[in-house]
Protein backbone atom coordinates (compact mmCIF):
# COMPACT_ATOMS: atom_id res chain seq x y z
CA UNK A 1 0.00 0.00 0.00
CA UNK A 2 0.86 2.98 -0.87
CA UNK A 3 2.06 5.75 2.13
CA UNK A 4 -0.52 8.01 2.04
CA UNK A 5 0.15 11.69 1.13
CA UNK A 6 -2.24 15.13 1.63
CA UNK A 7 -3.38 17.30 -1.06
CA UNK A 8 -2.29 20.98 -1.36
CA UNK A 9 -4.97 23.48 -1.70
CA UNK A 10 -5.16 23.49 -5.44
CA UNK A 11 -5.54 19.91 -5.52
CA UNK A 12 -8.08 19.75 -2.71
CA UNK A 13 -10.46 22.20 -4.61
CA UNK A 14 -9.57 19.74 -8.23
CA UNK A 15 -10.79 16.93 -6.50
CA UNK A 16 -13.71 18.51 -4.92
CA UNK A 17 -14.80 19.38 -8.13
CA UNK A 18 -14.29 15.89 -9.63
CA UNK A 19 -16.03 14.49 -6.89
CA UNK A 20 -19.03 16.52 -7.13
CA UNK A 21 -19.80 15.53 -11.04
CA UNK A 22 -19.55 11.78 -9.70
CA UNK A 23 -18.11 10.85 -12.59
CA UNK A 24 -14.97 10.17 -14.88
CA UNK A 25 -13.99 13.55 -16.22
CA UNK A 26 -11.64 15.59 -19.14
CA UNK A 27 -9.40 17.84 -18.48
CA UNK A 28 -11.02 20.74 -21.28
CA UNK A 29 -14.22 19.92 -18.81
CA UNK A 30 -12.42 21.20 -15.31
CA UNK A 31 -11.00 24.16 -17.21
CA UNK A 32 -14.21 25.32 -18.17
CA UNK A 33 -15.51 24.87 -14.32
CA UNK A 34 -12.50 26.48 -13.06
CA UNK A 35 -12.68 29.74 -15.58
CA UNK A 36 -16.57 30.21 -14.86
CA UNK A 37 -16.50 29.31 -11.29
CA UNK A 38 -13.39 31.24 -10.13
CA UNK A 39 -12.43 33.26 -13.41
CA UNK A 40 -9.08 31.26 -13.33
CA UNK A 41 -8.03 31.25 -16.69
CA UNK A 42 -5.76 28.02 -16.56
CA UNK A 43 -3.42 26.59 -19.45
CA UNK A 44 -4.14 23.11 -20.21
CA UNK A 45 -0.56 22.67 -19.36
CA UNK A 46 -1.60 23.65 -15.36
CA UNK A 47 -4.70 21.49 -15.43
CA UNK A 48 -2.56 18.33 -16.80
CA UNK A 49 -0.23 18.92 -13.82
CA UNK A 50 -2.27 18.85 -11.04
CA UNK A 51 -4.25 15.92 -12.88
CA UNK A 52 -0.99 13.68 -13.32
CA UNK A 53 -0.21 14.52 -9.72
CA UNK A 54 -3.58 13.62 -8.52
CA UNK A 55 -3.19 10.15 -10.50
CA UNK A 56 0.48 9.90 -8.66
CA UNK A 57 -1.22 10.32 -5.13
CA UNK A 58 -3.19 7.21 -6.39
CA UNK A 59 -6.29 9.27 -6.13
CA UNK A 60 -7.21 9.22 -9.79
CA UNK A 61 -6.73 6.48 -12.72
CA UNK A 62 -5.89 7.78 -15.72
CA UNK A 63 -7.51 6.52 -19.37
CA UNK A 64 -5.18 7.75 -22.20
CA UNK A 65 -7.64 8.89 -25.18
CA UNK A 66 -5.68 10.24 -27.80
CA UNK A 67 -5.14 14.09 -27.03
CA UNK A 68 -7.77 14.55 -24.18
CA UNK A 69 -7.31 11.80 -21.44
CA UNK A 70 -10.58 10.97 -19.31
CA UNK A 71 -9.61 10.73 -15.29
CA UNK A 72 -11.84 8.88 -13.25
CA UNK A 73 -11.76 9.03 -9.32
CA UNK A 74 -10.68 5.90 -7.62
CA UNK A 75 -11.41 6.88 -3.86
CA UNK A 76 -14.74 8.60 -2.82
CA UNK A 77 -14.35 11.80 -0.71
CA UNK A 78 -15.43 9.59 2.61
CA UNK A 79 -13.25 6.76 1.74
CA UNK A 80 -10.21 9.76 1.32
CA UNK A 81 -10.81 11.22 4.70
CA UNK A 82 -10.58 7.80 6.27
CA UNK A 83 -7.71 7.21 4.79
CA UNK A 84 -6.50 10.84 5.82
CA UNK A 85 -7.86 10.22 9.42
CA UNK A 86 -5.73 6.78 9.78
CA UNK A 87 -2.87 8.49 8.34
CA UNK A 88 -2.82 11.73 11.20
CA UNK A 89 -3.46 8.71 13.73
CA UNK A 90 -0.83 6.63 12.67
CA UNK A 91 1.76 9.67 12.62
CA UNK A 92 0.51 10.85 16.68
CA UNK A 93 1.61 7.52 17.80
CA UNK A 94 4.67 7.96 16.07
CA UNK A 95 7.68 7.36 18.67
CA UNK A 96 9.32 11.18 17.05
CA UNK A 97 6.10 12.99 17.52
CA UNK A 98 5.81 12.03 21.10
CA UNK A 99 8.44 14.44 22.15
CA UNK A 100 6.60 17.29 21.17
CA UNK A 101 2.89 16.54 21.99
CA UNK A 102 1.22 14.81 25.29
CA UNK A 103 -1.79 12.75 24.48
CA UNK A 104 -4.34 10.94 27.16
CA UNK A 105 -3.57 7.49 25.68
CA UNK A 106 -0.84 6.34 24.18
CA UNK A 107 -1.54 3.90 21.49
CA UNK A 108 -4.85 2.58 19.80
CA UNK A 109 -6.18 -0.72 20.04
CA UNK A 110 -8.97 -2.87 18.93
CA UNK A 111 -12.31 -2.91 19.48
CA UNK A 112 -11.55 -6.83 21.01
CA UNK A 113 -8.48 -5.82 23.48
CA UNK A 114 -10.56 -3.17 24.07
CA UNK A 115 -13.33 -5.00 25.45
CA UNK A 116 -11.42 -7.75 27.05
CA UNK A 117 -9.65 -4.79 29.07
CA UNK A 118 -12.96 -3.26 30.22
CA UNK A 119 -14.33 -6.75 31.57
CA UNK A 120 -11.45 -7.31 33.63
CA UNK A 121 -10.94 -4.09 34.76
CA UNK A 122 -14.85 -4.35 35.86
CA UNK A 123 -13.77 -6.71 38.40
CA UNK A 124 -11.10 -5.06 39.90
CA UNK B 1 35.90 19.42 18.49
CA UNK B 2 37.97 17.03 20.29
CA UNK B 3 36.56 18.55 23.50
CA UNK B 4 33.16 18.47 22.46
CA UNK B 5 33.75 15.02 21.33
CA UNK B 6 35.26 14.16 24.27
CA UNK B 7 32.39 15.89 26.19
CA UNK B 8 29.53 13.92 24.57
CA UNK B 9 31.26 10.39 25.10
CA UNK B 10 31.20 11.19 28.89
CA UNK B 11 27.51 12.03 28.86
CA UNK B 12 26.70 9.38 26.97
CA UNK B 13 28.27 7.08 28.91
CA UNK B 14 27.80 8.57 32.45
CA UNK B 15 23.49 8.80 31.01
CA UNK B 16 23.32 5.19 29.99
CA UNK B 17 24.97 4.23 33.50
CA UNK B 18 22.80 5.92 35.25
CA UNK B 19 20.25 4.33 33.32
CA UNK B 20 20.62 0.66 33.73
CA UNK B 21 20.97 1.77 37.61
CA UNK B 22 17.99 3.92 37.53
CA UNK B 23 16.12 0.55 35.86
CA UNK B 24 17.42 -1.40 39.05
CA UNK B 25 15.77 1.15 41.12
CA UNK B 26 12.51 0.80 39.19
CA UNK B 27 12.83 -2.59 39.57
CA UNK B 28 13.35 -2.80 43.31
CA UNK B 29 10.88 -0.64 44.41
CA UNK B 30 8.52 -0.59 41.75
CA UNK B 31 5.33 -0.98 44.03
CA UNK B 32 6.56 0.80 46.91
CA UNK B 33 7.33 4.15 45.65
CA UNK B 34 4.86 6.45 43.99
CA UNK B 35 4.96 7.06 40.00
CA UNK B 36 6.44 10.50 40.82
CA UNK B 37 9.26 9.17 42.22
CA UNK B 38 9.79 6.61 39.46
CA UNK B 39 9.51 10.01 37.14
CA UNK B 40 11.98 11.69 38.98
CA UNK B 41 14.79 9.68 38.91
CA UNK B 42 14.27 9.26 35.20
CA UNK B 43 14.51 13.06 34.85
CA UNK B 44 17.51 12.78 37.14
CA UNK B 45 19.02 10.69 34.25
CA UNK B 46 17.61 12.60 31.49
CA UNK B 47 19.64 15.61 33.04
CA UNK B 48 22.92 13.81 33.13
CA UNK B 49 22.67 13.18 29.72
CA UNK B 50 22.65 17.26 28.68
CA UNK B 51 24.05 18.61 31.07
CA UNK B 52 28.29 18.53 31.90
CA UNK B 53 27.67 18.04 36.00
CA UNK B 54 31.59 18.04 35.61
CA UNK B 55 32.53 21.16 34.21
CA UNK B 56 30.91 22.41 36.98
CA UNK B 57 32.90 21.04 39.28
CA UNK B 58 36.38 21.74 37.27
CA UNK B 59 34.76 25.70 37.01
CA UNK B 60 34.38 25.19 40.98
CA UNK B 61 37.54 23.10 41.92
CA UNK B 62 39.93 26.14 39.78
CA UNK B 63 39.44 28.53 42.52
CA UNK B 64 40.45 25.83 44.44
CA UNK B 65 44.19 25.60 43.59
CA UNK B 66 44.49 22.03 44.50
CA UNK B 67 47.02 21.17 41.48
CA UNK B 68 49.21 18.87 43.83
CA UNK B 69 46.80 16.24 44.02
CA UNK B 70 45.29 16.12 40.86
CA UNK B 71 48.50 16.11 39.96
CA UNK B 72 49.06 12.26 40.10
CA UNK B 73 45.89 11.21 39.13
CA UNK B 74 45.97 13.51 36.00
CA UNK B 75 49.33 11.73 35.28
CA UNK B 76 48.14 7.90 35.39
CA UNK B 77 45.27 9.08 33.78
CA UNK B 78 47.50 10.41 30.90
CA UNK B 79 49.78 7.49 31.07
CA UNK B 80 47.29 4.76 31.35
CA UNK B 81 43.87 5.56 29.60
CA UNK B 82 44.31 8.27 27.59
CA UNK B 83 42.25 7.33 24.01
CA UNK B 84 44.57 8.58 21.38
CA UNK B 85 42.98 9.22 18.28
CA UNK B 86 44.90 10.72 14.91
CA UNK B 87 43.43 14.26 14.31
CA UNK B 88 41.93 12.34 11.04
CA UNK B 89 39.94 9.72 12.51
CA UNK B 90 38.45 12.41 15.21
CA UNK B 91 37.41 14.63 11.85
CA UNK B 92 35.53 11.61 10.60
CA UNK B 93 33.94 10.47 14.09
CA UNK B 94 32.94 14.51 14.63
CA UNK B 95 31.76 14.57 11.05
CA UNK B 96 29.21 11.55 11.41
CA UNK B 97 27.58 12.27 14.64
CA UNK B 98 27.24 16.00 13.31
CA UNK B 99 25.67 14.65 10.44
CA UNK B 100 23.34 12.40 12.75
CA UNK B 101 22.62 14.62 14.95
CA UNK B 102 21.60 17.07 11.99
CA UNK B 103 19.62 14.68 10.52
CA UNK B 104 17.64 13.71 13.65
CA UNK B 105 16.58 17.18 14.18
CA UNK B 106 15.64 18.08 10.87
CA UNK B 107 13.48 14.55 11.18
CA UNK B 108 11.50 16.02 14.39
CA UNK B 109 10.81 18.94 13.16
CA UNK B 110 9.63 18.08 10.03
CA UNK B 111 7.46 15.39 11.27
CA UNK B 112 6.02 18.09 13.83
CA UNK B 113 5.90 20.30 11.19
CA UNK B 114 4.01 18.33 8.85
CA UNK B 115 1.76 17.58 11.79
CA UNK B 116 0.74 20.84 13.02
CA UNK B 117 -0.71 21.47 9.21
CA UNK B 118 -2.44 18.83 9.00
CA UNK B 119 -3.98 19.51 12.38
CA UNK B 120 -4.62 22.87 11.31
CA UNK B 121 -6.35 21.79 8.55
CA UNK B 122 -9.17 19.72 10.09
CA UNK B 123 -9.38 21.95 13.03
CA UNK B 124 -12.69 24.58 13.75
CA UNK B 125 -14.06 25.78 16.61
CA UNK B 126 -18.11 24.89 17.03
CA UNK B 127 -20.75 25.54 19.68
CA UNK B 128 -19.25 23.12 21.61
CA UNK B 129 -16.53 25.30 22.47
CA UNK B 130 -18.72 27.01 25.43
CA UNK B 131 -19.37 24.05 27.23
CA UNK B 132 -15.62 22.71 27.03
CA UNK B 133 -14.38 26.36 27.87
CA UNK B 134 -16.05 26.76 30.92
CA UNK B 135 -14.98 23.44 31.96
CA UNK B 136 -11.20 24.55 31.27
CA UNK B 137 -11.46 27.65 32.81
CA UNK B 138 -12.89 25.96 36.20
CA UNK B 139 -10.47 23.48 36.37
CA UNK B 140 -7.80 26.19 35.49
CA UNK B 141 -9.03 28.20 38.64
CA UNK B 142 -8.76 24.72 40.66
CA UNK B 143 -5.11 23.89 39.76
CA UNK B 144 -4.03 27.51 40.17
CA UNK B 145 -3.01 28.12 36.49
CA UNK B 146 -2.60 31.75 35.38
CA UNK B 147 -1.98 31.41 31.66
CA UNK B 148 -4.29 31.37 28.94
CA UNK B 149 -4.59 28.19 27.01
CA UNK B 150 -6.82 27.60 23.91
CA UNK B 151 -9.15 25.07 23.45
CA UNK B 152 -9.39 23.87 19.71
CA UNK B 153 -12.01 21.26 18.34
CA UNK B 154 -10.87 18.43 15.48
CA UNK B 155 -12.51 16.48 12.74
CA UNK B 156 -10.40 13.45 13.04
CA UNK B 157 -11.28 11.22 16.29
CA UNK B 158 -7.63 11.48 17.55
CA UNK B 159 -6.57 10.94 21.59
CA UNK B 160 -7.21 14.59 23.17
CA UNK B 161 -3.62 16.30 22.93
CA UNK B 162 -1.77 18.56 24.64
CA UNK B 163 0.60 20.83 22.61
CA UNK B 164 2.70 23.83 22.47
CA UNK B 165 5.25 24.89 24.55
CA UNK B 166 5.33 28.64 23.80
CA UNK B 167 1.79 28.87 23.06
CA UNK B 168 -0.10 25.81 24.76
CA UNK B 169 -3.30 24.46 23.58
CA UNK B 170 -5.59 21.45 23.97
CA UNK B 171 -7.18 19.62 21.41
CA UNK B 172 -10.05 17.51 21.29
CA UNK B 173 -11.84 15.45 19.43
CA UNK B 174 -15.06 16.42 17.27
CA UNK B 175 -17.65 13.47 18.83
CA UNK B 176 -20.02 14.06 21.54
CA UNK B 177 -18.05 13.89 24.80
CA UNK B 178 -20.29 13.24 27.83
CA UNK B 179 -19.51 16.42 30.32
CA UNK B 180 -18.04 14.08 33.06
CA UNK B 181 -15.74 12.38 30.63
CA UNK B 182 -14.87 15.63 29.03
CA UNK B 183 -13.63 17.04 32.50
CA UNK B 184 -11.51 14.34 33.33
CA UNK B 185 -9.75 14.93 30.21
CA UNK B 186 -9.25 18.48 30.77
CA UNK B 187 -8.00 17.88 33.97
CA UNK B 188 -5.73 15.79 32.55
CA UNK B 189 -4.33 17.48 29.91
CA UNK B 190 -3.85 20.91 32.68
CA UNK B 191 -2.15 18.25 34.62
CA UNK B 192 0.30 17.61 32.21
CA UNK B 193 0.54 21.41 31.78
CA UNK B 194 1.40 22.29 35.36
CA UNK B 195 3.92 19.34 35.42
CA UNK B 196 5.94 20.89 32.75
CA UNK B 197 5.76 17.33 30.89
CA UNK B 198 5.97 19.08 27.20
CA UNK B 199 9.34 20.86 29.03
CA UNK B 200 10.73 17.54 29.58
CA UNK B 201 10.11 16.27 26.43
CA UNK B 202 12.24 19.03 24.62
CA UNK B 203 14.63 17.64 27.19
CA UNK B 204 14.44 14.68 25.58
CA UNK B 205 14.58 15.40 22.54
CA UNK B 206 17.58 17.47 22.62
CA UNK B 207 18.96 14.59 24.39
CA UNK B 208 18.22 12.40 21.40
CA UNK B 209 19.59 14.94 18.95
CA UNK B 210 22.82 14.82 21.05
CA UNK B 211 23.15 10.84 21.46
CA UNK B 212 21.38 9.45 18.64
CA UNK B 213 23.75 6.72 18.26
CA UNK B 214 23.23 5.42 21.34
CA UNK B 215 20.26 2.82 21.82
CA UNK B 216 19.77 3.42 25.64
CA UNK B 217 18.42 7.20 24.78
CA UNK B 218 15.33 5.51 23.00
CA UNK B 219 15.30 3.34 26.21
CA UNK B 220 14.69 5.96 28.12
CA UNK B 221 12.34 8.07 25.75
CA UNK B 222 10.02 5.25 26.19
CA UNK B 223 10.60 5.02 29.79
CA UNK B 224 9.78 9.36 30.11
CA UNK B 225 6.63 8.98 28.60
CA UNK B 226 5.41 6.15 30.77
CA UNK B 227 6.50 7.64 34.21
CA UNK B 228 4.98 10.66 33.00
CA UNK B 229 1.82 9.75 31.77
CA UNK B 230 1.50 7.29 35.08
CA UNK B 231 2.42 10.16 37.79
CA UNK B 232 -0.02 12.32 35.89
CA UNK B 233 -3.07 9.98 36.15
CA UNK B 234 -0.91 9.30 40.23
CA UNK B 235 -1.57 13.20 40.68
CA UNK B 236 -5.59 13.26 39.70
CA UNK B 237 -6.34 10.54 41.42
CA UNK B 238 -4.03 10.10 44.82
CA UNK B 239 -6.90 11.85 46.79
CA UNK B 240 -9.82 9.65 45.11
CA UNK B 241 -11.90 6.62 46.54
CA UNK B 242 -11.47 3.53 45.04
CA UNK B 243 -14.78 4.50 43.35
CA UNK B 244 -13.83 7.43 41.98
CA UNK B 245 -10.49 5.32 40.43
CA UNK B 246 -11.91 3.04 38.41
CA UNK B 247 -14.54 5.66 37.15
CA UNK B 248 -11.33 8.04 35.73
CA UNK B 249 -9.55 4.31 34.53
CA UNK B 250 -13.17 3.61 33.04
CA UNK B 251 -13.61 7.10 31.45
CA UNK B 252 -10.41 6.40 29.53
CA UNK B 253 -11.39 3.19 28.68
CA UNK B 254 -14.52 4.61 27.26
CA UNK B 255 -12.78 7.34 25.24
CA UNK B 256 -10.36 5.14 23.55
CA UNK B 257 -13.71 3.26 22.73
CA UNK B 258 -15.23 6.23 21.02
CA UNK B 259 -12.45 6.95 19.35
CA UNK B 260 -11.77 3.54 18.16
CA UNK B 261 -12.37 3.11 14.46
CA UNK B 262 -9.23 0.26 13.49
CA UNK B 263 -9.09 -2.79 12.91
CA UNK B 264 -5.54 -5.07 13.41
CA UNK B 265 -4.22 -4.20 10.32
CA UNK B 266 -3.90 -0.67 11.00
CA UNK B 267 -2.20 -1.34 14.52
CA UNK B 268 1.58 -1.46 13.32
CA UNK B 269 4.67 -1.16 15.72
CA UNK B 270 3.29 -2.88 18.78
CA UNK B 271 1.86 -6.51 19.50
CA UNK B 272 -1.18 -7.65 21.06
CA UNK B 273 0.25 -8.61 24.57
CA UNK B 274 2.36 -5.00 24.44
CA UNK B 275 -0.51 -2.84 23.87
CA UNK B 276 -2.66 -4.91 26.73
CA UNK B 277 0.10 -5.08 29.16
CA UNK B 278 0.46 -0.71 28.72
CA UNK B 279 -2.53 0.03 29.69
CA UNK B 280 -3.12 -3.32 32.21
CA UNK B 281 -0.32 -1.74 34.16
CA UNK B 282 -1.63 1.85 33.62
CA UNK B 283 -4.55 1.03 35.24
CA UNK B 284 -3.58 -0.90 38.05
CA UNK B 285 -1.17 1.90 39.20
CA UNK B 286 -4.16 4.32 38.96
CA UNK B 287 -6.14 2.43 41.38
CA UNK B 288 -3.06 1.31 43.88
CA UNK B 289 -1.58 4.73 43.70
CA UNK B 290 -0.85 5.54 47.43
CA UNK B 291 0.64 8.45 49.12
CA UNK B 292 3.93 7.74 50.93
CA UNK B 293 4.38 7.61 54.80
CA UNK B 294 7.64 9.18 56.39
CA UNK B 295 9.98 6.11 56.34
CA UNK B 296 8.90 6.05 52.68
CA UNK B 297 9.37 9.32 51.81
CA UNK B 298 12.87 9.44 53.71
CA UNK B 299 14.48 6.81 52.21
CA UNK B 300 12.89 7.70 48.68
CA UNK B 301 14.48 10.66 48.50
CA UNK B 302 17.30 9.39 49.91
CA UNK B 303 17.94 7.31 46.32
CA UNK B 304 17.02 10.64 44.59
CA UNK B 305 20.00 12.34 45.95
CA UNK B 306 22.10 9.12 45.67
CA UNK B 307 21.10 8.97 42.10
CA UNK B 308 22.39 12.69 41.57
CA UNK B 309 25.20 12.19 43.32
CA UNK B 310 26.08 9.20 41.17
CA UNK B 311 25.53 11.00 38.16
CA UNK B 312 27.55 13.73 38.61
CA UNK B 313 30.25 11.33 40.07
CA UNK B 314 30.43 9.44 37.50
CA UNK B 315 30.49 11.62 34.47
CA UNK B 316 33.32 13.13 36.56
CA UNK B 317 35.60 9.63 36.59
CA UNK B 318 35.11 9.35 32.89
CA UNK B 319 35.55 12.68 31.91
CA UNK B 320 39.10 11.99 34.09
CA UNK B 321 39.21 8.29 32.73
CA UNK B 322 38.32 8.71 28.69
CA UNK B 323 39.31 12.17 27.40
CA UNK B 324 40.56 11.70 23.74
CA UNK B 325 43.74 13.22 22.39
CA UNK B 326 44.45 14.62 19.25
CA UNK B 327 47.57 12.80 17.85
CA UNK B 328 50.20 14.14 15.59
CA UNK B 329 52.24 10.79 14.70
CA UNK B 330 56.00 11.35 15.82
CA UNK B 331 55.02 13.82 18.78
CA UNK B 332 53.03 11.36 21.42
CA UNK B 333 56.06 11.47 23.26
CA UNK B 334 56.50 14.80 23.56
CA UNK B 335 52.90 15.63 24.00
CA UNK B 336 53.06 13.49 26.76
CA UNK B 337 55.68 15.28 28.20
CA UNK B 338 54.25 18.73 27.98
CA UNK B 339 51.47 17.92 29.69
CA UNK B 340 52.94 16.34 32.74
CA UNK B 341 55.06 19.56 32.96
CA UNK B 342 52.39 22.07 32.46
CA UNK B 343 50.13 20.15 34.74
CA UNK B 344 52.99 21.08 36.94
CA UNK B 345 53.38 24.28 36.39
CA UNK B 346 49.41 25.29 36.85
CA UNK B 347 46.50 26.20 34.90
CA UNK B 348 48.01 28.63 31.92
CA UNK B 349 47.25 28.53 28.58
CA UNK B 350 49.24 26.44 25.93
CA UNK B 351 50.51 29.65 24.10
CA UNK B 352 53.61 28.51 22.24
CA UNK B 353 53.97 25.09 19.83
CA UNK B 354 54.96 21.72 20.94
CA UNK B 355 58.67 21.47 19.94
CA UNK B 356 59.26 25.00 21.14
CA UNK B 357 57.38 23.66 24.37
CA UNK B 358 59.99 20.60 24.41
CA UNK B 359 63.19 23.07 24.18
CA UNK B 360 62.64 25.11 26.39
CA UNK B 361 61.28 22.24 28.99
CA UNK B 362 64.88 20.61 28.31
CA UNK B 363 66.41 23.71 28.81
CA UNK B 364 64.18 24.32 32.34
CA UNK B 365 64.74 20.77 33.45
CA UNK B 366 68.65 20.31 32.51
CA UNK B 367 69.09 23.69 34.22
CA UNK B 368 67.44 25.23 36.93
CA UNK B 369 64.27 23.55 38.14
CA UNK B 370 61.05 26.07 38.40
CA UNK B 371 59.76 23.86 40.95
CA UNK B 372 61.45 22.27 44.13
CA UNK B 373 60.01 18.83 44.72
CA UNK B 374 58.36 18.50 47.84
CA UNK B 375 58.04 14.76 48.30
CA UNK B 376 58.92 11.34 47.21
CA UNK B 377 55.99 11.23 44.45
CA UNK B 378 57.82 14.28 42.83
CA UNK B 379 60.49 12.30 42.69
CA UNK B 380 59.68 9.77 41.48
CA UNK B 381 57.76 11.34 38.82
CA UNK B 382 61.04 13.68 37.92
CA UNK B 383 62.97 11.01 37.30
CA UNK B 384 60.84 9.28 34.90
CA UNK B 385 60.42 12.63 33.34
CA UNK B 386 64.31 12.72 32.98
CA UNK B 387 64.15 9.80 31.36
CA UNK B 388 61.05 10.47 28.89
CA UNK B 389 63.42 13.86 27.90
CA UNK B 390 66.09 11.30 26.93
CA UNK B 391 63.77 9.70 24.79
CA UNK B 392 62.60 12.76 23.03
CA UNK B 393 66.01 14.16 22.85
CA UNK B 394 66.89 10.65 20.72
CA UNK B 395 63.56 11.13 18.97
CA UNK B 396 64.64 14.44 17.64
CA UNK B 397 68.22 13.50 16.68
Amino acid sequence: MAKFQSLSDTEMKVMKEIWKMNRPVKSNELLTIFYEKEGKEWKGQTIATFLSRLVDKGLLSVKREGRANTYIPRLTLKEYKKKEAQSMLDTMYQGSLKNFISTLYENEITSDELDELKNWFADK
Amino acid sequence: MTDLLSILITLSISGSLLLIFSGLMDYLFKRKFTANWHYSIKKIVLLVYIAPAFLLVDFLSMFRQKQQSNYLFTYFSIKQNHLFLSTNSIRVIFTIWLLGAVITAFRFIYIYRNFIKRLRANCLSTSKEAIAQSLLEKNSNEMNLTRKINLSFCRINISPILLGVFKPMIVLPMFDIPIDELDIIIKHELTHFKKKDLWVKQAMSFAMILHWYNPFIYILQKEINKWSEFSCDEDIVINMSHLDRKKYGETILNIMGRANQTTDANLLGTTFSARQTNLKDRLLNILNAKQGNRTISTVSFVIIVLMTSLGIGSSMLINDVVPITEEENNVQTSKLLTEITESQKGPKQKETSNLDKISEDVRLLEGNPTQEPTNEEDHEIEDVEQAEIDEVILVAK
